[in-house]
């Protein structure tokens, strides 16, 4: 029996509950279930720092058991966005342990009167004293706690001192580079001082079909590693996107000015860190994968800095975002975001609006500090990380009014600052030139979010056949082309849900281009095993949908506003200045019909909000309910 | 007549645990690493992630440590086999293990890996190949250059 145990840190308390199995059926685990937990336990209109604001953490349902399903959800009204919905999934080996040890979801409220961390081992939850932890960053703070329990094995999710010092973009981290970004759930951390979550279990999980469950796991693992991506993902992860993407004009290159980043050329790719910086290849808990690199560089002037990652993202990011064309930059900031706690699309995000706004005179060094803004410059770069962590300078400033630090500049430096629902526009990403992904991101419950909005599948030129079979609906091969792409934005945000309720990792699945991947017929497969369930793939689409119009139920009544944010950064809609893909952009016009096509598909209305059927169909008409 | 057995390369391993998630739904009908018959020390900080099993050593320190006859070295394959009922989970074995092979489970149990019959499901499962199950003829047991040779290039 799945176990939720809500923990007050005011009291110190916990009670410990059990996980009702309807409430499994409709909403899963992680993701799914977290939304359920946040609507119901949230009073409406709460200021996320505020003590009663709920942070909860909810394994995937089968995470633990299956190949690749290694993840958890956390989730909290949002502290970087405009009161929003804030969650985010993490890989790592937390997940399971968290399951081994008893539990499933930990809902967490209230605040300690001192610096706190939760050890949580064998159905037992304890609360720690953190005072000696507190300033240390998350590297730091994994050696003290193994010493202070005793134990090398136990799995951490932590802040680093950006969570401490209540920075909104600040990440929930685990080891060395799993985060859990965006929306702040670091500064929700902070706000309660807690430092850390430290996990350890020995229980074992039954399965309802052990040996059927043993056949799932074999078979899901051959059937991933024997799929066209698999050689490249666990040999280079994510960083094989970056030539890809800016070779195709998809790049997002100084604050979104420019489409492709010629510098990068010879400079930035899988291969160059591949020889010169890679040392070690890690995995998730269970997975095959194996994406995620440590890295340590010899000589120059960052010479002795060493850490884990980085991802297409933080490449990106930190690249062409800031117009960087220096490898060891990027690992050296991917350093310092993963030991303080950053988050890389936001932080590089600022920097570079910051970098546009010096680049058209609107901010000085009056403005900065001191610090000069060139494009690529490295020094302001770090300098600028140091600052939002610690909460000094510019940095500092940026760090802790996010979004809203317009207000400290002359008005024009709005124009360049790129929002939805207050989340800045992910620095790494331009997709005005894919349609479905575009309107995907745009739509999503966080804001500008790539991992629920991303349609992969788009940018391959598919056949209309396999993109049919695929998505049951007619989808246009070209990029650029509107039909049905609406469709396949919906489609692929209840996936990606699904996929994020369950635990698994979206790169085992068919989510990143790669048709052979685990789809929904596999996830019914490990359903029947684990938990003896009959389900089918429409019942698990429903469910996606469900969570979907739930979180849209949350935005509506902590903001209110839903279309106006809803659509793209004003730059999607200006042509992209070079090739390939020149000219590139989207039309207003064509994005509104697509969006109502979308809202119609969704069954909500005009403005986005969800009709009374659409909630009855979905049994969401009932919410608030108390069942946990 | 051949024996086969374990050979380890450490550097190989991703610190996945598949192979014990494998192992203790092979074993134990349930995924329960903490109760799999090989172990993965996994030191986070270092980057190193070592793994653990029975290597069937040709004289093992096990079947000379424990005191009820419970373990012994078949002849002919060459595995070395622990009886549950005649162990009385004393960890005496696991004391004299030079490495470190045999498990204790979090509720004091002593396991050791019976190679699954000869086909080892870790091995199986094992998505880089850290972990072999091969003629001893083709190397020497344990992490060396010469093993390395002989079973790990593909």
């Amino acid at each position: 029996m799945e176990k939720a145990a809500i923990i007050d840190l005011s009291t110190e308390q916990v009670i410990c509950k059990d996980i009702p199995e309807d409430l499994l059926r409709m909403y899963l685990g992680g993701e799914g279930l977290n939304t359920y937990l946040l609507y119901n336990h949230s009073a409406p209109g709460i200021d996320p720092l505020s003590p009663d604001s709920p942070l909860i953490f909810g394994a995937g349902l089968i995470s633990g058991y299956d190949v690749s399903s290694s993840r958890f959800e956390v989730t909290a009204k949002s502290a970087e966005g405009e009161g929003g919905f804030g969650t985010s999934n993490c890989g790592g080996h937390w997940s399971a342990e968290l399951k081994l040890a008893g539990f499933q979801h930990l809902i967490i409220k209230g605040k300690a009167s001192r610096p706190v961390y939760l050890w949580i081992h064998d159905g037992e939850i304890e609360f720690r004293d953190a005072s000696f932890l507190w300033g240390h960053d998350t590297y730091e703070c994994q050696e003290l706690i193994q010493d202070d329990l005793g134990d090398t094995q136990v799995k951490i999710a932590m802040i680093g001192q950006a969570g401490e010092n209540l920075v909104k973009f600040a990440n929930i981290m685990h080891g060395l580079k799993r985060a859990a970004g965006r929306t702040g759930m670091g500064c929700v951390m902070g706000s309660k001082l807690l430092k850390a979550i430290v996990v350890r279990g020995k229980q074992g999980l039954k399965a309802h079909d052990p040996e059927k469950l043993l056949e799932n796991y074999t078979n899901h693992f051959r059937q991933i590693t024997s799929t066209k991506i698999y050689p490249v993902i666990s040999r280079y992860g994510t960083l094989t996107i970056f030539a890809v993407a800016n070779q195709s004009g998809t790049m997002s290159v100084r604050n979104n000015q420019s489409n492709y980043f010629e510098e990068a050329e010879d400079n930035l790719d899988d291969e160059i860190f591949e020889e010169q910086y890679k040392t070690k290849t890690l995995a998730c808990y269970g997975c095959p994968l194996r994406c995620s690199h440590r890295y340590r560089i010899n000589t120059g002037p960052y010479a002795g800095v060493w850490g884990e990652g980085p991802e297409f993202y933080m490449m990106a990011g930190f690249g062409p975002a800031v117009g960087n064309a220096d490898w060891e930059l990027i690992l050296a900031a991917n350093t310092l975001l993963n030991r303080y706690g950053l988050d890389v699309g936001s932080s590089s995000g600022y920097i570079s609006w910051l970098m546009e706004l010096w680049q058209r005179g609107i901010i000085n060094e009056k403005d900065t500090g001191g610090l000069n803004l060139d494009w690529g410059n490295k020094e302001s770069i770090l300098t600028l990380l140091h600052q939002m962590a610690k909460n000094e300078g510019l940095g500092g400033m940026i760090g802790q009014q996010a979004s809203q630090s317009i207000d400290s500049f002359k008005p024009e430096a709005s124009k360049y600052l790129y929002t939805q629902r207050g989340m800045i526009h992910e620095s790494p990403e331009n997709f005005r030139a894919a349609r479905a992904t575009a309107l995907g991101s745009a739509t999503s419950s966080r804001g500008s979010d790539h991992l629920k909005g991303r349609c992969s599948l788009e940018f391959f030129s598919m056949p209309p056949e396999v993109l049919e079979k695929i998505y049951g609906k007619p989808i246009a091969s070209a990029l650029n082309s509107w039909e049905g792409k609406s469709w396949m934005a919906a489609w692929t945000q209840n996936f990606t849900t699904v996929i994020d309720s369950l635990g698994y990792c979206k790169f085992a699945t068919i989510w990143p281009g790669s048709t052979h991947n685990l789809n929904y017929t596999n996830f019914c497969e490990t359903l029947k095993a684990v938990k003896g369930w009959d389900m089918t793939p429409e019942e698990l689409m429903e469910i996606g949908e469900r969570v979907w119009s739930l979180q849209r139920m949350f935005i509506q009544r902590e903001t209110g506003a839903l279309r106006q944010h809803d659509i793209p950064p004003s730059r999607y809609f200006e042509p992209q200045p070079l090739e390939p893909l020149k000219g590139e952009k989207l039309d207003r016009g064509e994005y509104d019909r697509a969006l109502d096509e979308y809202y119609e598909i969704r069954g909500w209305t005009k403005e986005g909000t969800p009709t009374d059927e659409t909630l009855a169909s979905l049994k969401l008409d009932k919410e608030p309910s108390h069942l946990l | 007549m051949e024996q086969k057995t374990f050979f380890i390369r450490a550097e190989f391993c991703t610190g996945c645990e598949m192979c014990r998630l494998a192992c203790s739904m092979v074993k134990e009908k349930e995924a329960n690493p903490a109760r799999a018959r090989i172990t993965v020390k996994r030191l986070v900080m270092d980057g190193l992630m070592i793994p653990y099993i029975c290597l069937n050593c040709k004289k093992p320190a096990c079947i000379e440590a424990c005191r009820r006859g419970a373990i012994t070295k078949d002849p002919g394959t060459g595995w070395v086999t622990i009886d549950k009922e005649k162990c009385n989970n004393c960890t005496l074995c696991i004391v004299a293990c030079p490495f470190s092979a045999i498990v204790l489970t979090p509720d004091k149990e002593v396991l050791l890996c019976d190679v699954c019959g000869g086909s080892p499901k870790c091995v199986e499962m094992c998505p880089t190949g850290a972990i072999q199950f091969a003629s001893r003829e083709k190397g020497v047991a344990g992490s060396t250059d010469e093993a390395a040779v002989n079973i790990f290039k593909s």
